[in-house]
């Protein structure tokens, strides 16, 4: 191969026949041009001005879908809006959207959109904060974490647990009033890849990047509407929850490598993050965003929810009266739902209007589903059998109903 | 925390579904073991919760220990 190499000081140049040339710094080669034409680059290539590719782009992160957490800007939250929420014991908490907090006792920590009110890093707006409520000491068998579990459909293209499987690279923005390292786990229920990131400033937004080693041993849970694997963030779990090795698959069931901090061990304590995001490739990239429309209905698959939102009545569905105390009314879902709900939460006030026009305040049960849409029991009084009745939400915008069960 | 049972069938003709009362936040689900709402009516039976019947008869101790062995 012909050759022409930059060192200190001069300037080497040897030839060939091949027809490939190198172009090297150092005696290493930087850019590669074979007999064909072909480019090839050794390393980061930065182009200063626009690119235009004259047919296909191929790289390994993808264009469709490239973030495969949901509400990874923590903009969403359908359950709380913005309300901070405590941890429950031995029981899941939802905060924003699609992101569920794990505590063995209760009262440790607390969750809340934009918790503390710092500034979120440059292009956000929302972040998920955590704030210690003591100086906990977990037991060896304690946990303390919180992520997200990521449906089957959604990592199916990844191979985990095939010989081709594809690297993962993380990444996300941090803020803490502690520094030091702290750590988090991608799982599978038979496999494990626990991960570290250091925050070297107090108060600092810092922007993290993790790229995980192919998992060819470890299948995800699900490939379809179930588990697929849980991406998840440790706040203090005990020993039996630390080790394996960083960014590597193990058969350990782990929330972190070991010696990272133990965020509920400091009284006050917070972790702020956002900007979250788990792609294919072995480099991590700048953040997907999506449209909000997009992102909330990717939202509402795993949470279909009503919310009054200010208005005074606000119409949920209709329905029909079945006795003098009760109606029937079937709530169309905004999307096609992961798994019909088993159950409904709600709160605020309800009333039913006849087709006579008589109002009466109602109260809601779950009845049954599909993943389109849910019947509800609605009771109330003076209604009369065989009416048409218009369900809604009044009081001026504090309904909301939340139908459960659809979550992961 | 109060319980009360019901029927979410609207032709069915035994309770397969609970409600909270008295809360700001009425949760009613039925007895599917992924539900969380579920999940936390079973630990909250197996902590002395009250529980009421479809006809809002309140259920004693031994006839809510009975209803919890046919749960799910």
């Amino acid at each position: 191969m012909t050759t022409i190499n930059s060192i200190p000081n001069a300037l080497i140049s040897a030839t060939d026949p091949t027809g490939v040339l190198n172009i090297q710094t150092n005696s290493t080669t930087a850019l590669s041009i074979a007999s064909n034409s072909q480019v090839a680059i050794a390393n980061t290539m930065y182009v200063a001005n626009s690119t235009t590719f004259a047919t296909n782009v191929s790289m390994p992160n993808t264009f469709g879908f490239k973030n495969r957490i949901i509400n990874g800007a923590m903009v969403i939250d359908q359950r709380n809006s913005g309300a901070s929420v405590n941890n429950s014991a031995g029981a899941y908490v939802f905060s924003v959207d699609r992101f569920k907090f794990w505590g063995t006792n209760a009262n440790i920590f607390k969750v809340q959109q934009n918790a503390g009110s710092v500034t979120p890093p440059p292009g956000f707006t929302n972040y998920i904060g955590v704030t210690s409520l003591a100086a906990t000491t977990p037991s060896s068998t304690d946990q303390y974490f919180f992520g997200q579990i990521i449906e089957g459909y959604n990592i199916a293209d990844i191979g985990m647990g095939t010989s081709y499987a594809k690297q993962i690279s993380i990444s996300f923005w941090a803020y803490s009033s502690l520094t030091g390292t702290f750590g988090g786990a991608l799982q599978t229920s038979a496999g494990t890849c626990p991960f570290s990131y250091t925050i070297i400033s107090a108060n600092t937004w810092t922007y993290c990047t993790i790229v995980t080693n192919p998992n060819t041993s470890y299948s995800p849970n699900s490939t379809t509407n179930g588990t697929g694997m849980w991406a998840l963030f440790d706040l203090g779990s005990g020993s039996t929850f630390y080790g394996g090795t960083a960014n590597t698959w193990g058969s350990t069931a782990v929330n972190s490598v070991s010696g990272t901090n133990k965020l509920i061990s400091t009284n006050g304590a917070t972790l702020y993050l956002t900007g979250f995001q788990l792609e294919v490739g072995t480099q991590a990239t700048s953040f997907d965003y999506r449209p909000y429309g997009t992102e909330l209905a990717l939202c509402q698959r795993y949470l279909p929810a009503f919310a009054s939102a200010g208005a005074t009545q606000s119409q949920i569905s209709m329905g029909q009266c079945l006795t003098s105390t009760t109606a029937a009314c079937v709530v169309p879902f905004p999307v096609s739902v992961r798994t019909p709900p088993t159950g409904i939460s709600a709160s605020g006030t309800f009333n039913m209007t006849q087709s006579n026009g008589t109002s009466t305040s109602a109260s809601l049960a779950f009845s049954q589903s599909s993943t389109l849409c849910c019947q509800i029991i609605v009771t109330g009084s003076g209604l009369s059998a065989g009416n048409a009745t218009i369900l809604a939400a009044t009081g001026g915008g504090n309904g909301l109903l939340l139908f459960t069960g659809c979550e992961l | 925390m109060t319980y009360q049972l019901y029927i979410a069938e609207l032709n069915g003709t035994k309770p397969d579904a609970a409600m909270t009362i008295g809360q700001a936040q009425t949760k009613s689900f039925i007895f599917a073991p992924d539900n969380t709402d579920y999940q936390q009516f079973k630990k909250d039976l197996a902590n002395g919760a009250q529980l009421s019947d479809a006809n809002n008869n309140i259920m004693t101790a031994n006839q809510i220990s009975a209803f919890i062995s046919t749960l799910p």
